[in-house]
């Protein structure tokens, strides 16, 4: 197809009003999006899409992130809406580092593990360590291991 | 097609969820691109298909693209089914005539085609280089489209080839490069080319050589003629041989024909440098 406006992800209202029911669970943990705040995060999903190239066909992977990471010890409603944005352009980020090879849920339970235990809440650490890590040993298809090596990361 | 890009996206969307097994919610460019390509290839496919049945058109304008991309996967996976029939069947009795190409394209590299042939997420892309060619354009055909044509390529010279002496092929091949079996070249037409030198030379195939006689006959038959005349004169005769010794088969000819153009051209050329010897594989 010649036009290939189709492959960029646009907002959608469904999206913003899953994230505003997330809201409900991620309360108990004194965690609260605010509208804008939802509104900013969809917002930059589609950009890091676009820069990543990649299309979503779906709600977007931030409500999954939510219900994962906010019973971090790590993440407290100053730094929430910053930290997801960050969690979020990592994961695009990784998925197409990983060849595509982890799906979404493997994924983001690697990233919440290694988020609480070795990086102790730096994001940047997740990023440049811990899944650079992940991704290499996945791209070279040891995949089945990187449990075992845990302790070096 | 008939369908714009909001109608086709959710298709497209529902068979990444069925790429990823819902295991991922985002693809890369390149497989959303694939994945378009793929639904896009079985609407066509159904649109063909609609096309040429009459009862069906009424019913096609009003099709979902969804179901325009079921029904066009049925179909092409039907049309998979037929290219491997005919392929069994042309390979019962095949020959290469020590030629690698063909025996590598079609002995051990086509098999391939029909045990990883993707219709479902890359029914564009039909797998194998396709080394040995055809006379006819492949282009801008892909997927099972393309191998359709080939396979029905391959099983008309077959039945081109089988007509003729076994040996008499092995020994035009030879006189064409002694290098044959190495060579990537269609086996078809440097036969016909010999086979039609010999009707334009009034010679008996099964005569190696030509005299001098016979070769002034071939200069006087290309002299004074332009390339088209000179190429609808080849095709007369391909309708003369077809005719006289393949039951008036009308495909193969057409078939055959597609090397006229080429041919007539090099006989010009034979002519001005007379270098007819190689051409005609003497």
């Amino acid at each position: 197809m010649d036009n290939e406006k189709w492959l960029v992800n646009k907002d959608d209202n469904t999206s913003l009003a899953k994230l505003n029911a997330a809201n409900e669970y991620t309360g108990r943990f004194g965690l609260k999006l605010s509208e804008e705040d939802a509104a900013l995060l969809l917002k930059e999903r589609v950009n890091i899409l676009k820069k990543q190239e990649r299309v979503e066909f779906g709600e977007g992977i931030l409500p999954k992130l939510i219900f994962a990471f906010c019973d971090s010890p790590y993440i407290y409603q100053d730094n929430y809406t910053d930290t997801l944005g960050r969690l979020q352009e990592i994961f695009y980020s990784y998925k197409n580092d990983t060849l595509d090879e982890i799906p979404d849920d493997e994924l983001i339970e690697f990233m919440k593990e290694q988020f609480d235990g070795p990086c102790q809440g730096s994001v940047d650490y997740l990023e440049d360590t811990a899944l650079e890590g992940f991704a290499r040993k996945t791209r070279f298809g040891y995949r089945d291991n990187w449990e075992e090596d845990e302790d070096e990361i | 097609m008939k369908y714009s890009q909001e109608e086709l996206i959710p298709v497209v969307a529902k068979l990444a969820a069925r790429y990823t097994s819902n295991e991922s919610t985002s693809i890369s460019y390149d497989k959303a691109r694939q994945l378009m390509g793929a639904v896009i290839y079985c609407i066509e496919e159904y649109e063909n298909a609609a096309a040429g049945l009459r009862d069906l058109v009424t019913e096609y304008s009003a099709v979902s693209a969804d179901t325009a991309y079921g029904q066009g996967y049925e179909l092409l996976i039907e049309k998979v089914k037929k290219i491997q029939q005919e392929y069994n069947l042309m390979m019962k009795e095949f020959q290469y005539y020590g030629n690698r190409c063909c025996y590598d394209t079609f002995q051990k590299g086509m098999p391939g085609f029909f045990l990883y042939y993707d219709a479902r997420f890359h029914p564009m892309n039909h797998i194998l280089t396709l080394d040995y060619p055809v006379l006819v354009s492949l282009e801008p055909r892909c997927g099972a489209d393309l191998m359709e044509v080939y396979v029905r390529s391959a099983c008309l010279e077959q039945s081109f080839l089988q007509k003729l002496p076994e040996k008499y092929i092995m020994h035009v091949l030879s006189a064409y490069s002694d290098d044959y079996p190495e060579l990537i070249i269609n086996l078809a037409s440097i036969v016909l080319r010999n086979v039609l030198g010999c009707r334009i030379a009034g010679k008996s195939i099964d005569i190696n050589g030509y005299s001098p006689v016979e070769m002034e006959r071939l200069k006087l038959f290309i002299s004074g003629k332009t390339r088209e005349e000179l190429e609808e004169q080849l095709k007369k005769y391909i309708d003369e041989l077809m005719d006289f010794a393949y039951e008036k088969n009308e495909e193969l000819g057409n078939y055959l024909k597609e090397d006229m153009r080429n041919f007539s051209f090099e006989l010009q050329h034979g002519l001005n440098y007379n270098c007819f010897q190689a051409m005609l594989a003497v």
